[in-house]
């Protein structure tokens, strides 16, 4: 059996429920996995090792930090689950505004808890695994169950929602004149939005291959501003700097 | 003297805790917190686009994202002059949100409140002896993300909900596919309500307000105006005169009062102001309403999934039968630096959204207030009403009916990293 652990760091709780969402497969992998520990679903704590700790959210406090360390420290595989663990999510773009000023627009003169500008788990710890995407994608989390039970490789997918986008025969958003960001997007997620007549907004981040220069153009190209452009980059997490 | 705290309390969404204070047998205090991580929804929307609104504050709540995007596109609506939602617009977004609740609501009754009501420490552990009926929970709340996914595309965090409109069209397949999903639910919906109909429920009365959307007609979970059981009714935009949040030191949390109380949102004062209005197959299972037994959130719950089952299949029956089509419309909403507020009804209570939006179409105000941030001084209300009675037991006991008492709010902690706002 494969002890596991489901934490949750600063975030939505959005991937803990996209996990049970799994809905009854999850009675098939209990025949592998033993759930150790996992807040939402169950009482009682563990202090033993864990063969796989997956953590959604990023700490936005230093409490947060200590408590992604000290997992870190007892889990032979740490994966991040989701946007938010993988690059810090939407919580980032308080980078823009300035914790302090975000603070006294949210809690007045009063701040209850220091608090950081969420990164991604890797600013802190080695991280095994990324499962991309806001939520991540089903189908990924179980590809990489299923590998590390038959101790196989598992790969990310380096190329954009665009490749998948054409597979599933799609008019391109772009040329209709929305601000996809399908082109410099990490695929995995079949075209999901774009599938649904909404343009990419980026969720599920980078990938190695994309041509940021050629896309920038582009949406120049078809009126947006240098603010627009920085808005649309700077969703889920900071990736492109002010000039 | 002696403590007793539970530092994270389970099977709800997010970080809560708990400090009990005991003195001779008798409960001195009780104090519930929460300590989740600060995200800054409100400053982070302000300069967004009219368009992300509802992608952006979708992200404050993983359970209860969809009604945070119908919500916030509903406010950003109300801020467009001139604005008015088409029919078919409203009654898809309805079918959306019902089988959004129906999803929260499986998911809270089976896996996070059932289990201490047979003994258990979850869902999972109870696989051995109630394996059927885990498996039938699973079925509910995946046929219900189903439905989810046919309108909004994803099941957490929906892609399609636009201030104004859903990106794509809709035909009469989607309707019948949506329709497929929950006629074959229907039945265990209704063994739901009778489950749940039949459970020993503790008594935890705190006799306050209840506050709940009402317009006379249905249980409504997307418009309406606000009411309280005996009191006022006002319309959402009025709601800065009569909810009131203060701060009650050393507690650093900020909490919602009306004529000076605690009050309570939730499936529970849904049903109190609006059972009138459930249908007749539900109302046979429980005719109590209205109580102030916390315990029975539950049971509300439980209706209510059976009630919104019944109300979305007649719905989308009539919209398959008049062939109603949906396409996107081509022009974009307009703004003038107008205001717009929108109560919409989360599983677990009254949701408010709050924005002014500039001439560029750019967020210059966010205000966003959430069930459990409503809802935090009266869990605390119900632990100090229904603890004393457990003074005498052992601690664990005491540990398990605070939890339970919690639990029954169906609280999500995540949406209310507003409740520590401080003036």
């Amino acid at each position: 059996m494969i002890n596991i652990g489901i934490f949750s760091l600063s975030s939505c709780s959005g991937c803990l429920i996209e996990f049970l969402n799994l809905e009854e497969t999850i009675l098939d992998l209990l025949g592998f996995l033993d759930i150790k520990e996992a807040q939402i679903l169950k009482t009682g704590t563990f202090d033993g090792v864990f063969d796989m700790v997956f953590i959604e959210g990023s700490p936005t406090n230093e409490h947060e930090v200590e408590k992604l360390r000290e997992l870190r420290e007892r889990s032979k595989m740490l994966v991040a689950l989701g946007t938010c663990a993988c690059y810090g999510g939407v919580q980032t773009m308080v980078g823009d505004v300035g914790v302090e000023s975000a603070a006294k627009t949210q809690y007045g003169s009063v701040i209850p808890l220091k608090t950081i500008v969420p990164e991604g788990l890797g600013t802190y710890v080695d991280v095994d695994h990324m499962l991309y995407g806001c939520p991540f994608e089903r189908s990924e989390l179980l590809e990489l169950v299923k590998s590390v039970i038959m101790k196989m490789d598992y790969r990310d997918r380096e190329h954009s929602v665009c490749t998948e986008c054409i597979l599933r025969e799609n008019r391109c958003l772009l040329d209709k004149g929305k601000p996809c960001m399908g082109p410099v997007t990490r695929g995995g997620c079949d075209a999901r939005c774009p599938e649904n007549w909404m343009y990419c907004t980026g969720c599920r981040g980078e990938y190695s291959d994309m041509n940021v220069e050629s896309h920038r153009k582009k949406l120049r190209e078809m009126g947006y501003s240098h603010e627009d452009i920085l808005g649309m980059y700077n969703k889920y997490y900071r990736r492109l700097e002010r000039e | 003297m002696s403590e007793i705290n539970i530092p994270l309390v389970t099977r709800v969404e997010g970080h809560g805790h708990v400090n009990i204070r005991l003195r001779d047998k008798e409960i001195e205090e009780v104090s519930f917190g929460m300590h989740e991580g600060a995200r800054y929804f409100e400053a982070i929307l302000v300069d967004r686009k009219w368009s992300e609104v509802p992608e952006i504050a979708a992200r404050i709540c993983g359970i209860c994202t969809v009604i945070h995007a119908v919500g916030a596109a509903k406010a950003v609506e109300n801020a467009s002059p001139g604005f008015e939602a088409p029919e078919t617009l409203e009654k898809l977004r309805k079918l959306l949100v019902y089988s959004s609740h129906i999803q929260s609501h499986i998911l809270h009754l089976y896996f996070l409140a059932w289990p201490d009501y047979v003994g258990k420490e979850s869902a999972l552990a109870a696989v051995p002896e109630y394996r059927e009926l885990v498996k039938k929970a699973f079925r509910m709340k995946g046929k219900a993300n189903e439905m989810t996914e046919i309108i909004g595309g994803r099941m957490v965090h929906p892609c399609t909900v636009m201030p104004g409109s859903l990106t794509k069209s809709f035909d009469i397949d989607d309707l019948k596919r949506y329709r497929k999903r929950m006629a074959d639910i229907l039945e265990d919906l209704r063994m739901s309500a009778e489950i749940f109909a039949g459970l020993d429920y503790p008594e935890t009365t705190v006799e306050t307000e209840h506050l709940a959307l009402h317009d006379g007609k249905e249980v409504p979970l997307d418009h309406g105006d606000m009411k309280t059981i005996a009191g006022p009714e006002f319309q959402p935009s009025d709601y800065l005169k009569y909810i009131r949040e203060r701060v009650i030191p050393p507690n650093t949390t900020k909490r919602s009062y009306m004529d000076g109380k605690g009050f309570m949102v939730g499936a529970l004062p849904r049903l109190n102001i609006n059972h009138r209005f459930l249908r007749e197959e539900v109302r046979e299972f429980f005719s109590g309403f209205p109580s102030k037994n916390v315990h029975l959130n539950n049971l509300a719950q439980a209706l209510e999934s059976y009630h919104f089952g019944l109300e979305a299949l007649d719905m989308v029956d009539e919209m398959i039968e008049g062939k109603e089509l949906y396409s996107p419309p081509k022009e974009e909403l307009r703004f003038d630096g107008s205001e717009g507020v929108s109560a919409v009804e989360a599983p677990r209570g009254i949701l408010l959204h709050h924005y002014r939006i500039g001439k560029d179409g750019r967020v210059e105000f966010a205000n966003i207030i959430t069930p459990t941030a409503f809802n935090f001084e009266h869990i605390e209300l119900a632990l100090k009403e229904g603890l004393p009675q457990f003074a005498d037991s052992p601690p664990e006991k005491i540990k398990f009916e605070a939890e339970r008492i919690i639990r029954a709010y169906d609280p999500c902690i995540s949406c209310s990293a507003h409740v520590v706002k401080v003036e």
